[in-house]
């Protein structure tokens, strides 16, 4: 492969990488969502509940990376870890509490 | 959007909903039950609310991903309505993959500039046609 070639193979298409993170966002927006609603169904309190958050939500990035990537999550993410296990985790957190408590007031 | 997907966020938006009011119909009764005794014997969620909750919950995450369809294409310029699949449920990211889909389908990701009536070539199109249509003229005589 010649410079010119290694070069370009390297260049990425923002239209796709976009779109991409949108539709991962999707699913862990949606998720997180109802796991806060779910934990507060169950009256969780206190650290389970972020223990819960962070054992559900992994759980859905990997199915997510199984099923949706097909393993081979490097094809259609620029930095798969970054991207898929960090890159919204606050934004997922916060979403995750405010269903949480939403939910436990709801019940409680 | 598949029909799986819709009918498992239908029954799964009811799972929980109900499963919601029974967790809260329970917590409501175990109040009511501490207030009137000292000794109350039930703490916990009833394991079928709990059971119910966990349905709920995967039957949702489910209709999330089973919302997913593998990507397909119609080209643009083909009659016999192929449709073209790369199995990827994803677009690729890499620029000479990302552009495979648009050479399949036959689409110009440049065709915004590229077919603008002020960047046309309108005499070339015109010398073209013309020649086109003198060389079929001659075939006609």
């Amino acid at each position: 492969m010649s410079a010119n070639e290694e070069v370009f193979s390297q260049i990425n298409a923002t239209v796709n990488v976009v779109d991409n993170k949108k539709r991962l966002l999707f699913v862990q927006d949606s998720c997180a969502l109802v796991l806060g609603l779910v934990a507060g169904f169950l009256q969780i309190e206190s650290v389970n509940g972020f223990l819960w958050f962070l054992a559900l939500y992994n759980l859905t990035n990997i199915v997510y990376i199984v099923w949706i990537c097909q393993l081979q999550p490097g094809k259609f993410y620029q930095s798969p870890l970054q991207d898929i296990f960090f890159g919204s985790f606050f934004r997922e957190l916060t979403g995750f509490v405010m269903a949480w408590t939403f939910g436990y007031a709801l019940i409680g | 959007m598949t029909l799986v997907s819709k009918l498992l966020y239908a029954v799964s938006t009811l799972v929980l909903l109900h499963s919601g009011f029974s967790s809260y119909e329970f917590h409501h009764l175990l109040k009511l039950k501490s207030l009137n005794s000292a000794q109350t014997v039930i703490h916990e969620l009833p394991k079928d609310i709990k059971y119910e909750i966990y349905v709920g919950l995967v039957l949702f995450v489910l209709a999330v991903f089973t919302s997913f369809e593998k990507l397909q294409y119609l080209p643009i310029e083909s009659n016999d309505g192929m449709i073209i699949s790369e199995g990827n449920y994803l677009k690729e990211i890499a620029l000479n993959k990302a552009t495979n889909v648009d050479n399949l389908i036959g689409s110009n990701p440049n065709g915004e500039i590229v077919f603008t009536p002020s960047f046309v070539d309108v005499h070339a199109k015109r010398k073209l046609s013309r020649e086109w249509a003198s060389n079929n003229e001659k075939k006609e005589k």
